[in-house]
């Protein structure tokens, strides 16, 4: 009851300093120093710089509060500020704390600081040149403006409904709280995640009774996840959801809505529409107002200058769309980029410090500025670096130097990171048996490109040639550099391939050799399951899996059967290039994965210059072919055990192992169900249990729990606004404690294996409950436990928490040491398929 | 699956990694023990005590002390189990030794005894030790066989699944009941207010339920329905089929429950004993000492 | 007038939902039908349950319709009337009917306060698919058991071992009904002759923690000889071998001293009798004695059939003489000489006139065809060994000193007394008794003393002399051919006197004194089996059998031999002139090589 009460008290939580609005509306008509578009955490800095500074000014909100996106976090969820080492140069405070605290803080300090909102206004465009921007806003009136600020976020407007009555109030874009509605029929318009989300989140509970509706444009549901969409479907079957696909709102009338269905017009109920049809980004916008950005790629930022100063002169761009997605930096830069309005040119960036102690350690005193321009100017791939972007690169990178001789890194290490040599020359030991066979990497030139681009381990081990300083380029950084300098990308790519090629085939060949094939070489996406080569069609080009993995599969008695995994870095379509036959088998995805075709006959021309090589790729054949015929041969004997054998691999290759690098199987003839591993988890990782025994696909006794499978290209760093997870010395996907808790990887994570979840208080130690049942007993502590036993006033934020294979910890993963009967194993991709094969284990 | 010889040693070799507790490091503590036993039992046959054997001998004391310590530390697997230090240890081999030297167990403290029992402290702990041991090889047995019947039974469905699904049966149930005449609408409730898992231990153990209201509820339901046309319509048959679901559905939960107690019980006896046995040792040790 | 009907449900997350309805009419109905306006979909309710009728005053009248009823506030009842200003709650089925007023209008809030069903009542999850709560803990049971144990089997016994008074002496051989705890604590039954000790552990075990002592032992065995010198026993000692080494360094680890009692006598070791010594037990040390104590006289002995001496019999040195005698052994034959004339084979003889004078006083003495040894020979009361033969009842049989009869009284010498023989004879020649005796002589045929003896057949014999002296006849008696030269070795008086010396005669009783020889246990056999009396002409010969005899049925211990015999058979460690220490008769199990032995020798 209570507990209803204060839910129904956050819901009328509202952040409006009244004062505010009355000066909002006396500002109107006459021009201002600076207006500020959006009022998130930067804006709102930058706002209070300018109210401080006594700078007449404007604060820009479509919303009817400040900072919409945090405003639109769930209750009581705990704010993070990161980077810890960033000092906060703002007028606002900020700390880690509570969602309500944040914005409470914030409310107050604008007020105090008489920061100039204007609260449900929008900006439909921006006219003018510096000094005399005009600001046409949606309803006709015009904010005059010196400068302009964008600190709009990269969200943007979610797309409106076009259809008629698409502007009554019954229609809205967000959802805060499912629990809210009773007893209505609700149409939720759009099926990507968002849509299901809410629709799923709205009959989630049959006590409120709704009738929730879920419209797809398509047929089919294209942009969103796969467990969402089961999610979904399940519901759909269950009566709880209404699925209409291909359908189209037509008209909305107050309790009613027309839709265009396949079928034909159907007029029904409808007391709530809640449209979830993704959002633009506000790039249009922000081009129309003449700023310019490096590259048309999605993830490309602003032009600007080291004064975030677009190529629009008084225009400036900071926060999320400037590429600064975390808090400190936002507001950081929102005074910046004010005082430098103000003309205070020797304000140094708030990074600067963090910047120092990354260069602190090269040879030479030069200053921050000088090493960003040197790096920039002497590393091929950052030539088109503006000065801005070299510093937030930078911030994501590592610069070091290396004497001559000293080991960069080894072979076999995992690493995902790109390396550029600024100055010097490294050597790459091609042959781990012969020391003197090495290949020099000149200044300029990049290298550890395959570790990024494959996910796979170094394949050579690569030492410093001479003194040289080498820039080390973590994921994000290298892929936020790819798509903000396409040269960049091309660079990366042809090296990449050129490389993987050598170190492939081996052979002696150098990279003249290549040249042939590689003017014509052409790279493939494939998307999972669909075949690169079918078996019996024409074709004689050669295949190099660039990333993902392929799996192999031949028909024999009319049904496909596994033949072979291929991983990433690995060949094919050799066979019919040499016998001059048609495909023998079909190679398809096994996950979304890139391929590099080489024309067939640049390979055979090479191949014919080759001799080596060619008996190279005539043994890796002979091998290959082997395969084939033993299973072919027990195809009649022993059927059901390469059907077995087939439909395992097959199995595994379903469930994410063809992306795994490591991952942890559960054989049901030996598990007893004790739930020790799931223990043994959480024991050794402050009391949360990373993977889920129970869960999970079954198939011929073999299990995959839920639990991390490390993937090559982990989805879950797709999205991490404080770049928090890595991939650990131990090829291990891993979060460090900079998360902020903003659930993008538990979302991107298709294998559900990353949990949100606060930290549980401590526990008695394990002999005082062997001995007198104290505490909850080993591993996860329930709920109930944990909430009565939380030491009170202490708010422990909830961080995201996944498998990483216990890393640091002496002995390996607990899952496996702690299973008492040996059904958990963990295997690579190498060594599933023998387990695939493996003979029931009866002991 | 049997995989023939010659598939296992194709291109990949299988390695250790995936082998039950039973065939660790191949047999190596089924060895070891063995081992020891006949040398046990040798030293035994060969060394002349007089009178005759008894854990007074020098040999007596030796075995006594092997097998005391070999207690205790095979009782240590319940702290090992549950202690998450770090370090290259691995459960299952501690698994393997447990079993092993548990049973060669069997072989030194029957030797420590000389074949001497009576009705005193000294047989007490031996038959508790006995007791402890046989309930480890139930459960053994029970380890091997029952966990594939399991998997198989549990069909990918989670122990939460089971119960929502149950919830979600009940809801429609009670739903659809509602048109019903106050006779099968009282049917169906005894069905929902019953609790299916009650009824105790044995009751779990022999999956018997002769008392199941869902059972009844559709006996008496479907006898009516039975001979009567399908219609869509009628809200009966629509329960029929709902208790139809939800039997099996019980049907399949209660064999997990089953299974699940199978594997747990022997667990209720082996532990407990342990530490009645870990104090008659005491005791009798210390009144061996104590009357010297 | 309206009825306010509101549905009170709560949402997954825990907060209320209200649904609230009014009715502008006098009467509403509450029932499972959907049509009701109080619809509760709730099974324990009837489709049309109860009508709800506001009456004049504004009090509701509830009446149930159908056969169930309800209840109100907690009543279970059929029919009802509320004042809505007083409020009441009603049940039906799982659901409560808050009544109240609002503004005038009656209020009726529904609520369900049952989960719907059994497993959609939140259980614990983690319970439901463990044995918790079907069955106590394990760590309870284990706790119970642990603690019990300790206090039955531990704590139990040793404070009823200081809360005990001693057993008295008299009672240690009957063993107690009553039940002690610390009996948790034997390791096995005591053996017989301590039974009675079975609830008494601390008059064994005096001290806790401190091995037995032998002054426990002794407090009651107080009689026991040692074996030897202590000093010379250690010397004697076999060295140990690697085991008896390591049990040493062990013992004395755990302090617990050589050479304690308890360490033959080992208790505990089950009912019966406590076990005899092995042979080995002895041998360890006399089989190889003298490599040990060069100045021992004990010969070397191990194993009875293959490595035991021959016996040696203590015989005299000088005839007559016990003081001065030597063990010497069977084989280089000694003799013996006690200091009598006797010849067995004469008086076994089948054929002589000892045998024809046997059969004619057979009907007398119940002699048989010939005389045998048991004739003369009496066994002793424990059947061990023999009496020493005497002239009065043995030889009197046939041997008289008669001299002459008065009407039936036959007056004869006085045996054992030469003087009186002399005093005697003088008186009755100074009767003149002689001449008759002459006649007599004559007439009668051969001579041989006694003749008036108790037969009637024989007189005394007075030799061939002058019968009219007394000197004469007296010299005649005590020489070759008198009455008491016969059996008994004579020294003549000096010159001028008639003080005769008869020897003593000595008879011994055991010759073999380190053994025990029983008689009595050899039953089955026959005197002749091993004493070859019949051969024997001189009293002085040493009838004894060798260690040949014994060994046609005696062997060493475990030998393959009739009877199998350990040293202790004969032997006793705690060695005094009694027997060796044997288990009692009815103590002892089948199969025990003590078997043959006789009563006496059982403690």
């Amino acid at each position: 009851m209570s507990g209803s009460l204060l839910v129904i008290k956050c819901s009328g939580y509202s952040w409006k300093p009244d004062i505010i609005t009355a000066m909002g509306g006396s500002v109107l008509g006459d021009r201002v120093r600076i207006a500020i578009l959006g009022s998130g955490p930067a804006g709102l800095s930058a706002a209070s710089r300018a109210a401080v500074l006594g700078l007449s000014h404007v604060l820009i909100e479509k919303a009817d509060h400040l900072s919409d996106t945090i405003y639109k976090y769930q209750k009581g969820k705990h704010v993070m500020a990161t980077p810890s080492q960033l000092v906060l140069r703002a007028d606002i405070d900020f700390g880690a704390s509570k969602r309500e605290v944040v914005l409470e803080t914030w409310g107050e300090q604008t007020g105090a600081h008489k920061v100039n909102v204007r609260y449900n206004a929008e900006v439909k465009a921006i006219t003018g040149i510096a000094g005399g921007f005009s600001l046409e806003m949606e309803g006709g009136d015009v904010v005059e403006a010196e400068t302009v600020v964008l600190a709009i976020g990269t969200q943007g407007n979610p797309n409106l409904m076009r259809c008629a009555g698409g502007d009554l109030p019954h229609v809205q874009y967000t959802l805060d709280d499912p629990g809210a509605y009773i007893d209505e029929h609700i149409a939720v318009i759009g099926a990507g995640d968002a849509g299901i989300e809410n629709a799923l989140g709205l009959a989630a509970d049959p006590e409120q009774r709704n009738t929730v509706t879920i419209i797809n444009r398509n047929a089919e549901f294209t942009t969103a996840k796969d467990a969402n969409i089961k999610a979904l479907m399940a519901a759909g079957d269950a009566g709880r959801v209404i699925i209409r696909t291909g359908t189209t709102p037509s008209l909305v009338e107050p309790g009613f809505v027309t839709y265009d269905t396949p079928d034909g017009e159907v007029r029904v109920r409808c007391d709530r529409i809640i449209a979830r049809m993704g959002s633009a980004p506000p790039r249009k916008f922000v081009e129309a107002c003449g700023v310019e950005f490096t590259s048309e790629d999605r993830l490309a930022f602003p032009k600007l200058s080291p004064t975030f100063e677009s190529a629009t002169p008084g225009i400036y761009v900071i926060g999320a769309l400037a590429g600064y997605p975390l808090i400190k930096h936002c507001m950081n830069q929102g005074y910046d980029v004010v005082e430098f309005i103000n003309g205070n040119n020797h304000l140094k960036p708030a990074d600067e410090p963090i910047l120092e102690a990354k260069f602190a350690g090269l040879p030479g005193s030069k200053s921050v500025d000088d090493w960003l321009e040197y790096l920039r100017s002497n590393i091929m791939i950052l030539n088109g670096l503006t000065p801005l972007q070299m510093r937030e690169f930078m911030l994501d990178s590592d610069a070091r130097f290396y004497r001559a001789g000293e080991t960069i890194f080894e072979r076999h290490a995992p690493g995902s990171s790109l390396f550029s040599v600024a100055s010097g020359s490294v050597e790459v030991l091609t042959d781990i048996n012969d020391e003197s066979k090495i290949v020099p990497i000149a200044a300029g030139s990049i290298f550890g490109e395959v570790g990024l681009i494959s996910g796979r381990r170094r394949g050579a081990t690569v030492r410093a040639g001479a003194d040289s300083i080498c820039v080390e380029i973590s994921r994000t950084a290298a892929l936020k550099l790819q798509s903000s300098v396409p040269a960049a990308k091309r660079a990366i790519e042809r090296i990449a391939a050129e490389r993987q090629l050598l170190q492939l085939l081996g052979s002696g060949l150098v990279s003249e050799d290549l040249s042939g094939i590689l003017d014509s070489y052409e790279i493939q996406t494939v998307s999972a399951g669909k075949p690169v080569i079918t078996e019996g069609e024409e074709g004689d080009n050669i295949f190099v899996i660039r990333q993902g993995s392929m799996i192999v599969e031949k028909k024999i008695g009319g049904k496909p059967v596994f033949m072979s995994y291929l991983p990433a870095g690995s060949y094919f379509g050799e066979m019919a290039l040499i016998g001059n036959t048609r495909r023998t088998a079909t190679v398809k995805a096994a996950i979304k994965s890139e391929v590099i075709k080489l024309q067939g006959a640049a390979f055979k021309a090479l191949l014919a210059k080759r001799p080596q090589l060619l008996a190279r790729v005539k043994a890796d054949m002979a091998a290959r072919q082997d395969v084939n015929s033993f299973i072919e041969a027990r195809k009649d004997g022993f059927s059901s055990v390469v059907d077995m054998y087939s439909n395992v691999a097959n199995f595994l290759v379903e469930n994410g192992i063809g992306e795994a690098t490591d991952v942890l199987l559960i054989d049901e003839n030996l598990c007893v169900g004790c739930d020790n591993c799931e223990k043994a988890c959480a024991d050794s990782h402050e009391g949360l249990s990373r993977l889920d025994r129970e869960a999970g696909r079954t198939y011929a006794h073999l299990h995959v729990p839920t639990s991390c499978r490390h993937c090559e290209h982990p989805h879950c760093m797709a999205d991490c606004p404080p770049n928090a997870i890595h991939r650990g010395p131990d090829g291990e996907v891993f979060i460090d404690d900079t998360c902020i808790g903003c659930g993008n990887c538990q979302r991107n994570c298709p294998y559900g294996v990353i949990r949100m979840e606060a930290e549980p208080p401590q526990k008695p130690g394990l002999l005082s409950w062997l001995l007198l049942g104290l505490g909850p007993g080993p591993g996860e502590p329930s709920k109930k436990w944990s909430y009565k036993h939380a030491d009170p006033g202490v708010e422990k934020p909830k961080k995201a928490i996944k498998c990483d294979m216990c890393s640091g910890i002496e002995g390996g993963p607990a899952c496996v040491r702690a299973c008492p009967t040996g059904a958990a194993i963990r295997v690579s991709p190498e060594r599933f398929l023998t387990v695939a094969r493996l003979e029931s284990e009866t002991g | 699956m049997a995989v023939p010889k010659s598939a296992q040693s194709a291109r990949i070799p299988s390695d250790g990694t995936h082998e039950g507790f039973l065939r660790y490091a191949n047999f190596r503590w089924l060895k070891i023990t063995g081992l020891f036993s006949i040398l046990a039992i040798a030293a035994y046959l060969m060394i002349d005590v007089q009178p005759r054997h008894n854990g007074g001998s020098w040999l007596g004391y030796t075995l006594g002390t092997i097998g005391v310590l070999l207690i205790l530390w095979l009782t240590l697997l319940g702290v090992r189990k549950r202690r998450m230090t770090r370090g290259a240890w691995s459960l299952k081999a501690w698994t393997s030794a447990h079993v092993y030297l548990g049973l060669g167990l069997i072989v030194i403290a029957t030797l420590h005894s000389g074949f001497q029992l009576g009705w005193n402290v000294h047989t007490l702990a031996y038959v508790l030790m006995m007791i402890v041991i046989l309930s480890g090889i139930w459960g053994i047995s029970v380890y091997t066989t029952l966990p594939r019947i399991m998997s198989a039974n549990r069909d990918q469905t989670t122990e939460a699944q089971m119960l929502a699904a149950l919830r979600s049966i009940d809801r429609q149930l009670h739903d659809a009941a509602q048109p019903l005449g106050q006779h099968y609408a009282e049917l169906v409730q005894s069905a929902l207010d019953h609790d299916p898992f009650g009824g105790g231990i044995f009751r779990r153990l022999s999956n018997r339920y002769p008392t199941c209201k869902t059972w009844a509820a559709h006996r008496e339901i479907s006898r009516i329905t039975r001979d009567r046309p399908q219609l869509d319509i009628d809200p009966l048959e629509k329960v029929d089929s709902l208790l139809e679901r939800k039997k099996s559905l019980l049907a399949r939960t209660r064999k997990h429950l089953q299974l699940k107690a199978m594997l747990e019980i022997w667990l209720y006896i082996h532990v407990p004993l342990t530490f009645a046995l870990i104090a008659a040792l005491a005791a009798h040790i210390i009144s061996v000492f104590f009357y010297w | 007038m309206t009825f306010l009907v509101r549905q009170i449900s709560r949402s997954a997350d825990g907060r209320e939902i209200i649904r609230s309805h009014s009715y502008e009419q006098g009467t509403i109905f509450v029932g499972r039908e959907a049509a009701c306006e109080v619809h509760l979909a709730d099974l324990a309710v009837e489709l049309r349950h109860a009508s709800i009728v506001l009456l004049e005053s504004g009090a509701l009248e509830v009446t149930a319709l159908g056969g169930l009823g309800f209840e109100v506030d907690g009543r279970k009842t059929t029919q009802t009337i509320i004042d809505p200003a007083a409020g009441a709650e009603l049940r039906f089925g799982s659901h409560v009917l808050t009544i109240s007023r609002e503004d005038g209008n009656p209020v009726i809030s529904a609520q369900r306060i049952e989960a719907l069903s059994e497993v959609s009542e939140d259980r614990d999850e983690i319970g439901l698919f463990t044995l918790t709560g079907l069955l106590p803990g394990r760590r309870v049971n284990a706790w119970v058991l642990l603690l019990s144990i300790l206090a039955l089997f531990l704590i139990w016994p040793i404070y009823s071992i200081y809360t005990r008074e001693e057993t008295k002496r008299e009672d240690i051989k009957k063993p107690e009904a009553a039940f002690h705890p610390d009996s948790f604590w034997s390791s096995g039954a005591l053996s017989n002759a301590h039974a009675g000790l079975k609830n008494d552990c601390k008059a064994c075990h005096v001290e806790p923690f401190v091995a037995v002592r032998d002054s426990s032992c002794i407090t009651c065995h107080d009689d026991v000889h040692g074996h030897a010198d202590p000093k010379r026993l250690l010397t004697a000692n076999p060295p140990l071998d690697w085991q008896g080494k390591m049990s040493r360094q062990i013992a004395d680890k755990f302090s617990r001293p050589a050479g304690r009692c308890v360490e033959c006598h080992s208790e505990h070791e089950g009912a019966g009798p406590m076990e005899g010594t092995k042979q080995q037990f002895c041998s360890s040390c006399h089989s190889s004695l003298d490599t040990r104590l060069p100045d021992t006289k004990i010969a070397n002995a191990g194993d009875f059939g293959t490595a035991h001496p021959q016996f040696q019999p203590r015989v005299r040195t000088v005839p007559g003489d016990i003081s001065q005698s030597e063990r010497i052994s069977l084989d280089r034959k000694p003799v013996d000489d006690g200091g009598l004339k006797f010849p067995h084979n004469v008086h076994l003889s089948a054929t002589n006139g000892v045998a024809k004078m046997a059969r004619s006083m057979s009907v007398k003495y119940g002699f048989g065809a010939a005389l045998a040894c048991k004739d003369c020979h009496t066994k002793t009361a424990d059947g061990v060994r023999f009496l020493p033969v005497k002239m009065e009842t043995n030889c009197g049989m046939c041997h008289s000193l008669g001299v002459e009869r008065i009407g039936d009284t036959v007056r004869t010498l006085r045996h054992g007394d030469p003087k009186m023989v002399v005093a005697d004879l003088r008186a009755f020649y100074r009767a003149g008794g002689p001449f008759r005796v002459r006649t007599q002589q004559v007439i009668e045929g051969r001579r041989r003393p006694g003749d008036y003896g108790s037969s009637g057949r024989y007189y005394a014999y007075f030799g061939n002399v002058n019968y009219g002296r007394a000197d004469s006849a007296i010299r005649a008696v005590f020489s070759r051919g008198g009455v008491c030269y016969d059996c008994h070795i004579i020294s003549a008086p000096p010159a001028g006197s008639d003080n005769w010396g008869v020897g003593k005669v000595q008879q011994t009783l055991r010759y073999l004194e380190k053994g025990w020889f029983d008689h009595g246990a050899h039953k089955t056999e026959t005197c002749k089996s091993c004493h070859s009396a019949a051969k024997s002409t001189l009293a002085s010969d040493l009838i004894l059998p060798g260690i040949k005899t014994c060994r046609n049925c005696h062997g060493g211990e475990g030998s393959r031999t009739d009877v199998p015999s350990s040293c202790a058979m004969c032997h006793s460690y705690h060695a005094d002139d009694g027997a060796p220490w044997v288990p009692r008769e009815k103590d002892r199990k089948k199969s025990d090589l003590y078997a043959m032995l006789p009563a006496a020798n059982r403690r």
